[in-house]
């Protein structure tokens, strides 16, 4: 196997390594529209108009 | 270089003594000087004569000795010949070449490149090649040689023009012979049809520079030029890029594949599902993620009927802090237009979401506001919440592979136009 063949072969299996890892623990698939509230000490209330009790 | 092995001779016809290269097979021996042909198999008795020597232009001369594919070649005859069609007229310059271990040869010069041909001893296989075959073919002739496919590239009537020293065959000035090219990955290989015989042979491009020093001539005296891309000229560039462009696509394909596998909606682990009617505000499910390194599903389903309804979701964690909030809307449409029927939306929204880590969460869903497209339509009356966990992602193996694939296509672009340019001048026509 040439110098050549072994570089890229190298180079494609670490390529598909990181994007397997990065496929698998879903980098970058969050909803878009997921929002993170700050957080706030607060005695209740919530997110929208409130939670349903 | 000097040569192995001539013979003297003092020609018949002028006198002119000069050296005969060749092995035993030479048949014919031209004059270098007065063109006369001597039969070299009876004493160099005179067969023809011919007094306007007109030499081609070529590099090498009668007598030189030079190595191709690693055999000691001699050149013991210089022949040219033209091919005309419709005014048009192209000229080259053949060889004659001998080695005592591999016999003849030919090293064509034209342009400025070589083209080093031996004879075949066996046919290729494949459809017929003759000058009516051709005439009548509907498509370009194949014919099969080893594990390669030729395909038809030109044909016509090469004519000697001009010939001097020895030969395994007797050339006479004006004599032509039919000739039929189909190209290879990099070699040709050609029928030649004279009047008495048919024969085989296959070419391919010598490396111009080396063949020059070889045959000791300095490839800076040559001043021929080569034109465009020569139909035997394979793409030229480094090893790597082929292997890189052969990595790309094979890159994008398992990124497919992993698309298809993180791209599936269904499977994971599910955490808990909830079910509440129109009349219910909303509904509370209580929920323990155990893996927070991959994302989670959250499935929001209502049973709308050409209608849309807005469903409010937001989790809190252990310390009642809202993680994160969101709104969705799930519509619904359905019809007929055209006697044809349609539907658009659907009744399932899924949102994907990664938790800050494991440990115990609630998810708050409420029903919003709703209404219905049409009067025939119903609005939400039943909800359901169901959370998995385990989910990856198509979209990081979407972008590579996007990216891969356009690097492969890149790196196409070159051997594609290469080979393009290289049947450019093919006289194929469909007409």
């Amino acid at each position: 196997m040439s110098a050549a063949r072994i570089a890229a072969l190298t180079l494609v299996a670490l390529l598909a390594g990181w994007t397997s890892y990065l496929s698998y623990y879903g980098v970058g698939g969050e909803s878009r529209d997921v929002s993170q509230s700050v957080r706030e000490r607060s005695a209740g209330g919530g997110g929208f108009s409130g939670r349903v009790k | 270089m000097s040569a192995p092995g001539p013979r003297s001779l003092n020609c018949p016809s002028c006198g002119a003594g000069q050296s005969v290269f060749g092995g035993g097979r030479v048949k014919t021996y031209v004059c270098s000087y007065c063109g006369a042909a001597l039969d070299a198999r009876d004493g160099f008795r005179q067969i023809a004569e011919r007094r306007d020597l007109n030499w081609p232009a070529t590099p090498l001369e009668i007598g030189r000795s030079g190595r191709i594919d690693g055999v000691e070649m001699t050149v013991i005859g210089v022949l040219g010949v033209v091919e005309r069609y419709k005014g048009r007229e192209w000229r080259w310059v053949d060889h004659q070449l001998y080695s005592p271990t591999h016999g003849y040869a030919w090293l064509t010069w034209e342009e400025g490149r070589f083209v080093f041909t031996r004879k075949l001893r066996r046919r290729p296989d494949g459809g017929g090649v003759s000058r009516h075959a051709i005439s009548v073919a509907e498509s370009p002739p194949i014919a099969r040689f080893g594990d390669e496919r030729y395909v038809y590239y030109e044909s016509g009537d090469h004519e000697i023009s001009f010939a001097a020293g020895a030969f395994n065959f007797t050339p006479t000035v004006g004599d032509t012979s039919y000739v039929v090219s189909l190209l290879g990955r990099d070699r040709m290989v050609s029928r030649v049809e004279s009047d008495n015989e048919v024969e085989w042979e296959i070419s391919e491009l010598a490396p111009r520079d080396e063949t020059l020093r070889s045959f000791g001539v300095a490839p800076e005296t040559v001043t021929a030029s080569r034109r465009g891309v020569h139909p035997l000229e394979s793409y030229s560039r480094a090893p790597i890029w082929g292997e890189m462009r052969f990595g790309a696509f094979a890159l994008a394909g398992f990124c497919l594949l992993l698309m298809i596998v993180f791209g599936w909606s269904g499977g994971g682990v599910e955490l808990g599902a909830a079910s509440w009617t129109a009349r219910e505000r909303g509904v509370e499910l209580a929920f323990t993620a155990t893996d927070a390194d991959r994302l989670l599903e959250f499935e929001l389903e209502a049973d709308v009927s050409n209608a849309w309804a807005e469903l409010e979701l937001e989790i809190v964690d252990a310390e009642d802090e809202t993680v994160f909030a969101v709104a969705r809307l799930v519509e619904f449409y359905f019809g007929r237009s055209g006697g044809e029927a349609w539907t658009e939306g659907s009744t399932v929204e899924r949102l994907y979401a990664r938790l800050p880590a494991p440990g115990d969460y609630v998810a708050h869903l409420e029903l919003g506001e709703s209404e219905v497209w049409v009067r025939s339509g119903r609005p939400a009356s039943s909800m359901r919440l169901t959370i998995r966990q385990g989910h990856g992602s198509a979209w990081p193996a979407f972008y590579v592979g996007l990216i891969a694939l356009f690097a492969g296509l890149a790196l196409s672009v070159g051997p594609f136009v290469h080979g393009m340019l290289r049947r450019a001048g093919s006289d194929w026509s469909s007409s």
